[in-house]
């Protein structure tokens, strides 16, 4: 292993991919730094699942280069990696220790240091009872977690995960959260891709964000929100009959999402002028005034396609 | 190598250790063997009637003695009138008609003996003629035909032995066979009539172990396609180790069927004597015909479940390939007759055909020249090495294909340039 610690995780390079006439990936570069969560974001069909993909070695890029963990992608790569694919199943039939035993064992662990992870990783998951139980009595949160079992067992360096929550009620997305949060905490370099924003902002620290195929945001966080230069106003409030959010003084873009909204201030714009405004057409039961959210981020740039943004910071990539 | 096997041994045990398994062990000899024994259980000696009309009363009672005297078929005689049966009544009918229409209805034989039989020439103008009426028939109406005609042939020429004072040892003399048949093997062995029966069988285990099995690694891979289970899978293995593994164990599977079976076929044999209709060689081919032959069919299946999403489109695609593959089992009884004419010889070099015809030729007698059967199983190997890699093309394309399935325009564009 040549590779130094501080090389990042996973480097993308210039990476094209496409089926047919359809592009799905487009010159894509970005690096993952070692250790902590990274995230992958997009909406549906903005490359994230073909990149991750490309990085398991289950798709091979047209272009570009992809190097894992110091190396090349190839298939002795794979033992060092754990993938959550967004399309998951399991082998409805198998009993629930006994397929985690072959998931471990197909990353090249041997069955005695297999077993006590097991053990963990059920334990860690609430499903310790259901160790000699058929993988089709299981609900379907159960499922789902044990999935993800199937995908730490073996210990990988770097775990992958695509869309990691889909489908989890809020009790077992907390307890999948915590279990993440744990892993990054011990080193396991994770990358997580989701198209939920708030899920992003929750747990990444670096991130790069997919529009149809390119990427439009990379680095840090708290530097893309940053970079953005305004601020927004977050307020909890319920407008009168007929009353809008048309035409607030010193918004540039009002996002409404029901009992909230997210309105994105003009530079030097004044908040109190806004709020009196609010307050004209509605109650207000909360008022902000922070960074803009991811979601507003996002949903800008899907909209007015703007040019890639990469804002200088330690986490984007370094030519 | 580790990999493929622990997919193997995932895909092998899962199938052992189901009911269907244990169920597909123990009923299909059951059910061969019912094929074989229920003909013999329903047949119970026939019971046949027969009407003994003898206008010369010479034969009717020795015949009667005879025919009374026979396990199989079992008569019940019955001496109808003599020579007044053949006199025609008041109404312009004989007597003999009317058992004549009852045999046509199939209430009995009548035999009819007249003078003219006796000396085994035509019946003079006036006399009447000789003759067994009976319905129309096969199998065993046949056989009691047969057995009615000898015994009145054999009277006949006792009687007419010694008419012309013959003694009873020469008579005994001429009815004896002057020569024999025997069927030998290339030992020079004689050989019995199994012998027709042991390729038959080794044809049929074969493929029942080869297109039966091999049939579950459609539903195999369907299956896992729909449950999503590959790509969890891929990000552990290559695809082509996947689809090594699953064909691999899939045909252990079927390995263990065929070994059990014919393992107590074998044993079967033995203890009845007969351990010499199958030998070591024999088995020896079998084997290598299983693992050719199922590693070829097993390709085909895994690349028609990878392609499809459902078992309703697999089973359209699998219909023409079903047709093609009964083949051999159609053409069996042919070949048998006949292993090493121009179509058995043709045929058993067309690689799907190979296992199935060439095993069988190599458990006939006499044996295929050993360079045909090199040949053949080296045109095996090669077109089932083919048939993995083309196999392996469509494979990794298809299981993560969901949705519409593909035309077969885009699977053999799939086998020029696989895109991944």
């Amino acid at each position: 292993m040549t590779a130094a610690a501080s090389d990042p995780a996973v480097r993308f390079e210039g990476v094209t991919k496409r089926f047919g006439s359809f592009t799905a990936v487009d010159g894509v570069s970005f690096a993952v730094p070692r250790g902590g969560i990274f995230g992958v974001l997009g909406s549906n069909g903005a490359g994230k699942t073909t990149s991750l993909r490309m990085l398991m070695n289950i798709f091979r890029p047209d272009t570009g280069t992809i190097r894992v963990l110091g190396q090349g992608v190839d298939e002795a790569l794979k033992a060092r990696l754990g993938y959550l694919p967004e399309e998951r199943g399991l082998y409805r039939k198998m009993r629930v220790a006994e397929m985690l035993l072959f998931f471990g064992r197909i990353k090249g662990r041997d069955a005695g240091w297999l077993a006590p992870r097991i053990d963990h990783w059920l334990g860690a998951l609430g499903l310790s009872g259901w160790a000699r139980r058929r993988v089709e009595e299981l609900s379907k949160g159960m499922a789902q977690k044990l999935q993800f079992a199937a995908t730490v067992v073996h210990g990988p360096e770097l775990l992958v995960l695509d869309e990691p929550f889909a489908g989890l009620d809020p009790v077992n997305r907390d307890v999948l959260r915590d279990v993440i949060l744990a892993l990054a905490r011990e080193g396991t370099t994770i990358v997580f891709s989701t198209h939920v924003m708030e899920q992003a902002e929750q747990l990444c620290q670096d991130l790069v964000l997919l529009h149809r195929g390119r990427v439009r945001l990379r680095g840090a966080l708290e530097a893309i929100r940053a970079a953005e230069g305004r601020e927004a106003a977050h307020a909890r409030l319920a407008l009168k009959a007929g009353a809008t959010l048309d035409g607030l003084p010193g918004v540039v873009h009002a996002s409404h999402r029901g009992n909230e909204a997210e309105l994105t201030l003009a530079p030097g714009a004044d908040p109190d002028t806004l709020l009196r405004a609010l307050l004209e057409r509605g109650s207000v039961t909360r008022y902000e005034v922070r960074e803009p959210s991811l979601h507003e981020i996002f949903k800008r740039i899907a909209t007015d396609g703007a040019e890639p943004v990469g804002p200088a910071s330690d986490g984007g990539l370094r030519p | 190598m580790s990999r493929t096997w622990q997919i193997l041994r995932r895909e092998y045990l899962e199938n052992v250790r189901t009911k269907a398994f244990l169920v597909g062990l123990l009923l299909t000899p059951l059910w061969m063997g019912l094929a074989f024994l229920l003909p013999a259980l329903a047949d119970k000696p026939e019971e046949e009637t027969v009407v003994i009309v003898d206008a010369t009363g010479r034969l009717a009672g020795p015949l009667r003695e005879r025919l009374e005297l026979s396990p199989r078929p079992r008569w019940t005689v019955r001496v109808g009138p003599g020579a007044e049966a053949f006199v025609a009544g008041p109404d312009g009918t004989r007597p003999v008609d009317r058992l004549i229409e009852a045999a046509g209805r199939g209430e009995h034989f009548v035999v009819m003996i007249a003078p003219a039989t006796l000396e085994k020439r035509p019946p003079r103008p006036g006399e009447p003629e000789g003759l067994i009426a009976g319905p129309s028939g096969a199998g065993a109406l046949q056989t009691a035909r047969l057995h009615l005609q000898h015994h009145v042939t054999d009277l006949v020429n006792q009687a007419l032995a010694r008419d012309r004072g013959l003694s009873e040892d020469d008579v005994r003399l001429l009815q004896r066979e002057a020569i024999a048949y025997r069927a030998v093997d290339e030992q020079g062995e004689q050989v019995g009539a199994a012998g027709m029966l042991t390729p038959l069988i080794f044809m049929m285990l074969l493929f029942m172990g080869v297109v039966g099995i091999s049939q579950m690694l459609i539903s195999s891979t369907l299956e896992e396609k729909s449950n999503r289970v590959y790509e969890l899978l891929l990000s552990s293995v290559s695809p082509f180790q996947l689809m090594l593994g699953k064909i691999l164990g899939i045909c252990g599977v079927g390995f263990t069927l065929l070994a059990l079976w014919s393992g107590g076929g074998v044993l079967a044999l033995a203890l009845k004597g007969m351990d010499g209709l199958v030998s070591a060689p024999q088995l020896g081919w079998f084997l290598v015909f299983y693992v050719l032959g199922f590693l070829l069919i097993a390709s085909l299946m895994v690349a028609v479940g990878s392609a499809c999403n459902t078992l309703k489109e697999a089973q359209n695609l699998m219909a023409p390939i079903s047709l093609l593959l009964a083949l051999p089992i159609l053409l069996g009884v042919t070949v048998i007759g006949n292993p090493n004419g121009t179509l058995a010889t043709a045929l058993s070099f067309v690689p799907p055909f190979t296992p199935f015809l060439m095993m069988l030729r190599v458990a006939s007698v006499p044996p295929p020249p050993a360079w045909q059967v090199v040949a053949s199983v080296a045109l095996l190997a090669g077109s089932t090495l083919l048939a993995i890699r083309l196999a392996a093309r469509i494979f990794r394309v298809g299981i993560l294909l969901h949705g519409q399935p593909p035309s077969l325009r885009q699977i053999v564009a799939w086998l020029w340039r696989a895109p991944d």
